[in-house]
């Protein structure tokens, strides 16, 4: 089920993306003199309804704070929910093995506290977050703030550990459920506000409600059934909802990828999505969580099977420094979620940075951005390839350690032309659960030179690096290098 | 016949007018508290399990206009003949279930004398097992097991503190039988290479249920 779950709602992030329409900018964005990267409204491209022009809007003064009623209890009675919810679906439905469970069950993981789980690799890292995103959404959805609801998904994730399997609780499944959830959960709540409109009627009504729904599912379930109050959290207009984003969408052919190491030239096409929620460089800062992020994906077929990657960062706390002439600085306290995955390579993680993001005004249609982050990640795991290396997955190490990520890009008129990122993992093995202990360096580093060809639509080239030194205890050290360069397709926006 | 068919839709369309009527009278909403006991029937599907008396007790709590959250301890007990639900080695006996449920109340009205509603909750089901032969000692047992709890009621209030309560809910336990002693942890043992035996028990309860 949450198989489905997760490729429903991945699916439906990418179809959003291929109905974004042009929106405006945001009030303060416009004033500060920050350049006019193009910026498109969610609100503004589902039928039934039709957004007001930019001009309009960035007239329009922002709408005043308005005090949500926030239900804690009912909050928590959902989680619980959503947990008995899955427990009889795997029981009944599913016949999950570790679904049999009773008193008995519950008083043994209490006496016997936590341990390491090494579920498959994408179950453990990328279905859990997903799971942690339903309780996250439940807290969102009853009026909880960020850390209301963050703390809704860790109280949703221990009782699943603790009470809803027979096996011991995990502490991974407890980090990872509720870090990623967290982050997973306050996206799909910032981007179901921009879907949904209050007093939308007819098919666009429902468009957005089913889109809403998809993006965070249960403040949908909640609209359904208390007659979809436009009062509720959740809509344009709550205080920490409903901003501007923009972004890219690529589209590649067949991907030519060469490693030193690794034999061969494969290929694989690939489809993949920037979206920048707020203004990386601070401006519309206004003190909650998440009003800035960026999430980056991609998705590739082959060459043995579809692999996601996700980089998602936020601000959970962050200062907006003078600036002048347009320019703008941010400094900020963000949280992660990463997941990079390649057939050969796999690493990801959990983390919390500190960093700064700002932005330089060269003329008044050329802007650099540039950012820095460094701090400590706090869950990471990469594959490990001497143990079971074709076999389910099961086969990774558990790392704390690390992280750093630099950012540079410039853009004209609106128009990103070029960027270089460059993420860094440096991770030292747990070595529990059968882990390997050791350490382990990954750098990757991707260049992208970007052309407009009509409006919005352009081509480009982007070259890819990723590097992983290791050092296992027991294994020589070494070295597995990747390359790849593909030319694409984007749509800016 | 003509006539009798005549008397029988007359008699039905004068209960029902009454019974609306009844239902239409306001005394309020729900209260936030309530004491209940009912008892009632049990009738277990799995075959070689037969059918008993149960009864319970329990508390009932309003969490909204129409929602509520009942915590009932119940217990109910069935005969249970040799090999039972294809269990060899097990010997005629009885069964005991000892329940405690949370259990939410869905109601589709929410005043009037008549209020229906669902049920949608989970069980702790304590589950034991004793032979005929009380002089030897059992050498099998159920394993206790969490159990869904689905079905649906109907207060019928006779003021504004109390009501007779009327359920129908299905137990859904899947469990099976282990010899004794139990040599390691329930969690060692792999549900799915065991006999498994569908318990899924129908109650149907009255009981009184006293507001506050």
């Amino acid at each position: 089920m949450t198989t489905f779950s997760t490729t429903i709602s991945t699916l439906a992030l990418s179809l959003l993306l291929g109905h974004i329409a042009v929106g405006g900018l945001p009030v303060d964005t416009a004033a500060s003199g920050a350049p006019r990267l193009p910026s498109f409204s969610l609100a503004a491209f589902l039928p039934g309804d039709s957004a007001p022009p930019p001009a309009q809007k960035a007239a329009d003064p922002p709408p005043p704070p308005r005090p949500i009623r926030k239900r804690p209890l009912l909050a928590a009675a959902e989680v619980a929910g959503i947990n008995l919810g899955v427990w009889a679906f795997l029981h009944y439905v599913g016949d999950a093995f570790y679904s049999y469970i009773s008193w008995e069950t519950i008083r043994d993981n209490f006496r016997d506290g936590f341990e390491w789980d090494r579920s498959r690799y994408f179950v453990n890292f990328y279905h859990h977050p997903y799971h942690g995103y339903l309780y996250f959404s439940a807290g969102r959805a009853n009026g909880l703030n960020y850390w209301g609801s963050a703390l809704a998904t860790l109280g949703g994730s221990l009782m699943w550990e603790v009470v809803m399997e027979k096996y011991r609780p995990s502490i991974n499944d407890l980090v990872t459920t509720t870090a990623g959830g967290c982050v997973y959960g306050e996206i799909g709540y910032r981007f179901s506000a921009l879907v949904r409109k209050k007093d939308a009627r007819g098919l666009g009504r429902i468009w957005r409600e089913a889109v809403g729904t998809i993006l965070d599912p249960i403040g949908g379930v909640n609209r359904l059934l208390n007659g979809r109050k436009d009062s509720d959290p959740g809509l344009p207009g709550s205080p920490d909802a409903g901003r501007i984003l923009n972004g890219e969408v690529v589209l590649t052919g067949p991907v030519v990828t060469r490693s030193a190491e690794l034999a061969g030239t494969r290929a694989a096409p690939l489809v993949g999505f920037t979206l920048n929620y707020g203004d990386p460089a601070g401006t519309g800062w206004s003190g909650h969580p998440f009003d800035v992020f960026s999430v980056k994906g991609r998705l590739r077929w082959g060459p043995d099977r579809p692999h996601l990657s996700l980089f998602i960062h936020g601000a959970l706390f962050g200062k907006k420094l003078a600036s002048r002439g347009g320019t703008s600085h941010f400094l900020g306290l963000y949280q992660h979620y990463e997941y990079y995955g390649l057939d050969t390579l796999r690493v990801c993680g959990t983390s919390f940075t500190g960093g700064w993001s700002s932005r330089f005004k060269f003329s008044p249609d050329v802007a650099l951005t540039a950012s820095a982050r460094l701090g400590w990640l706090g869950l990471g795991s990469s594959d490990d390839f001497y143990a079971d290396p074709g076999g389910d997955r099961r086969s990774y190490n558990f790392g704390t350690g690390l992280t750093s990520a630099a950012e540079v890009a410039i853009a004209a008129k609106g128009y990103e032309y070029f960027s270089v990122i460059w993420r860094h993992y440096g991770l030292y093995a747990l070595a529990v659960s059968g882990g390997r202990a050791g350490r382990e360096s990954w750098d990757i580093l991707q260049g992208q030179v970007n052309v407009p060809v009509w409006e919005k639509l352009g081509v480009g080239f982007v070259v890819e690096y990723c590097g992983r030194r290791f050092d296992f205890k027991d294994y020589p050290p070494g070295s597995r290098r990747l390359v790849e360069a593909r030319a694409f397709v984007s749509c800016q926006f | 016949m003509r006539q009798s068919a005549r008397r029988q839709g007359t008699g039905l369309v004068v209960v029902l007018l009454l019974a609306a009527g009844v239902a239409r009278a306001d005394i309020g909403g729900l209260k936030p508290f309530s004491a209940q006991l009912d008892s009632g029937a049990v009738f277990v599907k799995e075959a070689g399990f037969g059918h008993g008396w149960r009864y319970g007790g329990g508390v009932f709590f309003r969490t909204g206009k129409r929602a509520g959250v009942e915590i009932l301890l119940e217990r109910f007990g069935v005969p249970v003949e040799e090999d039972a639900g294809g269990e060899p080695g097990l010997g005629a006996g009885r069964m005991d279930m000892t329940s405690l449920l949370f259990n939410q109340h869905l109601f589709f009205l929410s005043r009037g004398r008549i209020l229906p509603y669902a049920i949608l909750g989970v069980g702790f089901c304590f589950i034991g097992y004793s032979p005929d032969d009380a002089a030897v000692l059992p050498e099998k047992d159920f394993v206790d097991r969490l159990a869904l709890q689905l079905g649906g009621g109907l207060d019928f209030r006779v003021s504004s503190g109390l009501a007779v309560s009327g359920k129908v809910r299905y137990n859904m336990v899947k469990t099976w039988v282990e010899d004794l002693p139990r040599t390691e942890p329930i969690r060692e043992t792999d549900p799915l290479a065991q006999n498994m035996l569908h318990l899924y028990g129908l109650e149907l309860s009255l009981g009184l249920k006293f507001s506050f």
